[in-house]
């Protein structure tokens, strides 16, 4: 069936609709999808299975917009869902894997993570694959990190150019605790990504690193919320990406400061390059402040990559593409903090390639 | 049998646009020379180092350029300077993101097609960085980005130690650095400077090459190099400027050494 959705990435203040950056409405073909054929990651100790229902003490909120949300909760054929146990020492990450085929074409997958106090939780979500046009995916992960807890959510995706690919975040932060996302995004033909960090607890943290890679005619659209309510809470959200051909990117980066959330601080960064004049990219940066004992900043930096700069780094001995590959792949290494080394080379290699 | 010469350049008129810059140039360089490059400002100096490096900027109309006694007339930036041959940018770039080691290293890779091993690299930077008297913590800045002019201007003369090339091509190298920073550049340049490689400067002034061994100098006028000499020509033009020179547009190339009559 074909549904009309509205407000997809929408800013959760609207600003001026000429700047375009309000939210996206799309016509979806929704799948009925199969059960996903994934093995269930092996657990180590101080990690279980948690129930859906753990959520229920929260409230989330989607940046990428509830209906879509609503859907991949209701027709989720795949998803982990773990619950990190109180004051366990940190373990290995825990990964997850999916891929894309014809006979599999779409992927819906539904994450809890419940992180109790004190503990430490990394989970890997790898996506790759394709079915050409009928490529089709949606990921939601709703994290809760009660007090202290850290949690680290890696999302890395290499789906082929047809495929359409939604992927929202979602998570609540209690007092001191920690919660990290990182986004590699490398494939796909469309990609709606958004993310919902509230800092609900005194001292919480929040931090995003979003990498994206695009060319062709793909579409990259990005929502960032980072909702300070805690007292001395604190956010950081970086992106970075290289835009080749006539694809389009919008970023969307609001820090809101509530009233409440005094001693609080909040910075988001985007650093773009820009390897053709056809490329469209958009920046939306907002700090929203509800409280005046607060610090927000934004940092944007667009390097366009013109002749003149890659003459000058062939004239050191590098081939054209050695060039692209070198200063996209430094937005890359910037990413990656959070990356298990043992997937590193594999992202290096596939932008490699898709630079070549 | 007699070796080619490093750098052979036969009736070279390059354009940019419909603007005509350099007309039938010759100009002959052998492996353990140096010459130096005067001329006023527009004349086409930058345009020469340019043609020589392959920047895309400019078109070659006719002509030849020769390197080691090969035809890299139509050859790309990076083939030539993996041949060897290195331009010390009048205006370098900058490049967002990359960091100078991080840069350096991948250059070397390229130029002597293995990449060097990082913990050997970082001593060797270090060392040549303190001489350059470039601050440490510029191995881990972006590529001239938010350098001061006279940063830029040593962090290529630090690409031309690292990388070594057969010929170096300096564009005003000296620009824009205070009296200290020429002495340093200066210093790093000879420092560069064997029997087995060769020097193009291109300069204003004569303080660059204080101390390092000009074999001919050549001062670029009407589209060509208008008058060749010895080391003395560099003093008369820095005395009395280009006005009270007697050029000469037929002057033979390759005339002995310290000949400027
Ligand atoms: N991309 C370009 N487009 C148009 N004109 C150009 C371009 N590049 C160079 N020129 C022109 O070519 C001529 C020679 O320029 P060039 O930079 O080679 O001079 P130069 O001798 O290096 O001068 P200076 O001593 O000031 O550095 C100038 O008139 C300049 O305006
Ligand atoms: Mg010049």
């Amino acid at each position: 069936m074909l549904t009309t959705l509205k407000n997809i990435n929408a800013l959760p203040v609207r600003t001026w609709r000429r700047l375009g950056v309000n939210g996206e409405t799309l016509d979806i073909e929704f799948p009925e999808p199969r059960v996903f054929p994934a093995p269930k990651p092996a657990l180590p100790e101080g990690i279980t299975r948690a129930h859906e229902s753990v959520l229920v003490c929260a409230e989330f909120k989607s940046a990428l917009g509830e209906e879509l949300s609503a859907y991949t909760r209701v027709h989720a054929n795949a998803g982990v869902r773990l619950r990190a146990l109180k004051g366990r020492p940190p373990t290995e990450p825990i990964t997850a894997s999916y891929t894309l085929t014809a006979e599999h074409p779409a992927l819906v997958d539904n994450n809890v993570i419940f992180a109790e106090a004190h503990s430490e939780i990394t989970v890997v979500l790898i996506y790759g694959g394709g079915a050409g046009e009928r490529g089709f995916h949606s990921g939601l992960t709703r994290v809760i990190a009660e007090n202290c807890a850290v949690v680290r959510v890696v999302q890395l995706q290499c789906f082929d150019a047809g495929t359409r690919h939604f992927s929202d975040f979602s998570a609540v932060i209690a007092n001191g605790a920690r919660v990290e996302l990182t986004r590699i995004e490398l494939g796909a033909g469309e990609t709606y990504a958004g993310c919902h960090m509230k800092l609900e607890g005194d001292k919480s943290e929040a931090r995003t690193d979003t990498f994206y890679f695009g060319d062709g005619t793909q579409t990259l659209d990005f929502n960032y919320v980072a909702r300070h309510l805690g007292r001395a809470t604190k956010s950081e959200m970086n992106a970075a990406g290289a835009l080749f051909g006539s694809c389009g990117k919008t970023y969307r980066g609001t820090i809101d400061f509530v009233a409440g959330a005094g001693e609080s601080k909040g910075a988001e960064s985007e650093n773009t390059l820009l390897f053709s004049e056809n490329s469209r990219n958009r920046s939306a940066p907002v700090i929203l402040c509800g409280e005046e004992n607060v610090e927000g900043s934004h940092a944007a930096s667009v390097g366009r990559i013109d002749e003149g700069k890659l003459y000058y780094l062939r004239s050191r001995g590098l081939t054209e593409t050695d060039a692209k590959r070198l200063m996209v792949g430094a937005l890359l290494e910037s990413a990656m903090k959070n990356v298990p080394e043992s997937e590193r080379e594999r992202l290096r290699a596939v932008l490699g390639e898709r630079i070549g | 049998m007699t070796k080619a010469p490093l750098l052979q350049i036969k009736n070279l008129t390059v354009a940019v646009g419909e603007k005509l810059i350099l007309r039938d140039l010759e100009l002959t360089i052998n492996a353990g020379e140096t010459h130096v490059l005067m001329g006023q400002n527009g004349t086409g100096k930058s345009t020469l180092a340019s043609a020589i490096m392959g920047s895309p900027a400019f078109d070659i109309i006719s002509g030849e350029i020769l390197f080691e006694g090969e035809n890299i007339t139509e050859e790309s930036p990076d083939k030539r300077a993996r041949r060897g041959i290195f331009l010390s940018f009048q205006n370098p770039e900058e490049v967002p993101g990359v960091t100078l080691e991080n840069f350096l290293r991948t250059a070397k890779g390229a130029v002597t097609g293995e990449k060097p091993r990082l913990m050997q690299f970082k001593k060797d930077l270090r060392v040549e960085m303190e001489r350059l008297g470039v601050a440490e913590t510029y191995a881990a800045r972006e590529l001239n980005v938010g350098f001061s002019g006279g940063e830029k201007k040593k962090a290529e003369i630090l690409q031309l130690l690292t990388l070594n090339p057969k010929l170096a091509i300096l564009d005003e190298a000296d620009s824009g650095l205070d009296v200290d920073a020429v002495k340093t550049v200066s210093e790093g340049v000879s420092r560069f400077r064997n029997e087995g490689n060769a020097l193009l400067i291109i300069t204003h002034n004569t303080r660059l090459v204080e101390g390092i061994a000009v074999d001919r100098v050549h001062v670029l006028e009407n589209k060509k190099l208008a008058l060749s000499g010895g080391a003395e020509l560099m003093r008369r033009i820095t005395d009395s400027g280009f006005a009270g020179l007697q050029t000469n547009p037929d002057a033979p190339r390759g005339a002995p050494k310290g000949d400027t009559q």
